[in-house]
């Protein structure tokens, strides 16, 4: 994608005040203390213990460090993870 | 919660995986539409929950990134139905239980009574059981709005009557005529007057109907002509042609002075419970009543309180079983004195209860003149109060004979 259509296309999500997660594609995490963790639109798991979960997004990769750490629900689309979460860290 | 309930009653499984690529094993599930939940690892394995549906559909994903599975625990209806599958007993039991509680709905269990005052709530139930709609009668007996129509015929003053059945609750709405006489059809059609049925003042006066006799300022008795049911109409030259009778309608208002006189003893006996008592509890099927203990008089003076309970499947759901305790609580007589501070509270509560009474009346208190006072045995309160209220009642108009012009 050009740098021009790329520039064209934020101007247009930002004008028309699409949410960025159904214009990019972009995953929505959500954080609810430190016992839960909630990832939406997420392409798969790629590490999964109880001290570390690792998920890659359509954008880079998130990993999950904590203690007890277990899925609640995993979906398609959606998946929780609980336990005690000590670091949330992005990577490329 | 209901999540909870639909995933037992489908069934699911705790499995357990051992695979050399678990993550790719949920990803694949995932891909598919397997919801899985309750994930965690078990040292070498890990374990989730998988609903049964899904489970015949993970052969393919195990096939694919060489696990093993193993089924730990399983719960849900299609795993009890298995399970129990030779207890013939116990699912006619089921059966029969639904059956029953089926049967019975098709009853009415309940007649509630609302919005009765004038008309007790046990004499509407007496007329409705001699019309045969009594308790355990079959709905498709009842007929709402011949039961409406009974109890409109039978008791006049009921001016609207709703009757609504509701699972095994028949539920009779009423509204009564809280003036009956004012109101009548019959009497509201007849030409009347309005005489006076106070000795007082006029304050205010609307006259709606009629020609008034009397305006406010002007001092009437018992018995005075307030509003006249009669018209006269005249000529150009001031002569009476004919009469027309009128209902006559007013709101008239008249200040009086009403007396008042309360006096008690200033001794008298309560009732002392001494915190003895026996209880003892009771079953009811129907009117059949089975009580346990014994029903003999435990003390010399007693007083016996009922507690009832209904059994309710719903909430407008009664079966016919109601169980309660009985108990029979020990009091003796007491004779107390009041002192003369207790004396004049009470006789100021009573003054509060009349005055409360008078306002529910739409009767205005002006000037309160009443003095307590006590004489060693009695205490009495009295006085007069001024009161402005609503006055007036119809009598029927005499009718003339139109002159001769």
């Amino acid at each position: 994608m050009g740098k021009k259509r790329r520039k064209w296309k934020e101007h247009l999500v930002s004008s028309m005040e699409i949410p960025r997660d159904l214009a990019y594609r972009e995953s929505i995490i959500r954080i609810t203390g430190r016992k839960q963790l909630t990832i939406e639109n997420y392409k798969g798991i790629q590490i999964f213990s109880s001290q570390q979960t690792v998920v890659t997004l359509n954008q880079g990769k998130v990993k999950i460090l904590g203690k007890d750490l277990e899925i609640q629900f995993y979906m398609e689309n959606e998946m929780t993870v609980t336990g005690f979460i000590s670091q949330v860290i992005f990577e490329i | 919660m209901i999540e909870k309930l639909l995933q037992y009653k489908n069934g699911y499984v705790k499995i357990r995986l051992i695979s050399p690529k678990p993550e790719r094993f949920l990803n694949l599930c995932s891909r598919q539409g397997i919801l899985l939940s309750q994930i965690r690892p078990a040292g070498e394995t890990w374990e989730m929950q998988i609903s049964l549906k899904d489970f015949f559909r993970l052969k393919p994903v195990c096939k694919k990134t060489h696990s093993r599975i193993h089924v730990v625990k399983r719960w849900g209806l299609p795993f009890f139905f298995y399970r129990n599958k030779k207890r013939k007993a116990f699912f006619i039991g089921i059966f029969l239980c639904f059956a029953l509680v089926i049967f019975l709905s098709q009853f009415v269990w309940r007649i509630q009574v609302e919005g009765n005052y004038y008309n007790t709530t046990q004499e509407i139930l007496k007329f409705l059981e001699e019309k045969d709609v009594r308790h355990g009668i079959p709905k498709k007996e009842i007929n709402c709005a011949l039961i409406s129509a009974m109890i409109r015929e039978q008791f006049p003053d009921i001016t609207w009557v709703s009757a609504r059945l509701s699972g095994t609750n028949l539920s009779i709405t009423i509204q009564e005529n809280e003036n009956p006489a004012s109101s009548d059809s019959g009497q509201e059609e007849a030409p009347s007057s309005i005489v006076s049925n106070l000795e007082g003042t006029i304050v205010k006066m609307i006259t709606r109907q009629g020609a008034p006799q009397v305006q406010a300022g002007d001092f009437c008795e018992k018995g005075d002509l307030l509003v006249l049911g009669r018209l006269d109409i005249k000529n150009d030259s001031q002569e009476v042609i004919r009469y027309d009778y009128v209902t006559s309608d007013a709101d008239i208002y008249i200040r009086h002075t009403c007396s008042y006189y309360d006096s008690f003893p200033l001794s008298y006996e309560k009732k002392s419970f001494t915190g003895n008592e026996k209880s003892r509890p009771f079953f009811q099927i129907f009117s059949l009543r089975a009580e346990g203990g014994s029903r003999k008089k435990q003390y010399e003076k007693e007083d016996t309180v009922t507690q009832t309970r209904n059994l309710y499947l719903t909430e407008n759901f009664v079966l016919p079983f109601s169980y309660g305790t009985i108990v029979q609580k020990e009091y003796v007589m007491e004779k107390v004195t009041y002192t003369e501070e207790e004396a004049r509270k009470k006789a100021q509560e009573n003054i509060q209860i009349y005055l409360e009474k008078l306002l529910d009346k739409g009767v205005e208190i002006c000037q309160n003149n009443i003095e307590i006072q006590t004489d060693g045995s009695f205490c009495t309160a009295k006085g007069t109060l001024q009161v402005i209220e609503k006055a007036g009642y119809s009598v029927p108009v005499e009718k003339m004979e139109i002159p001769d012009t």
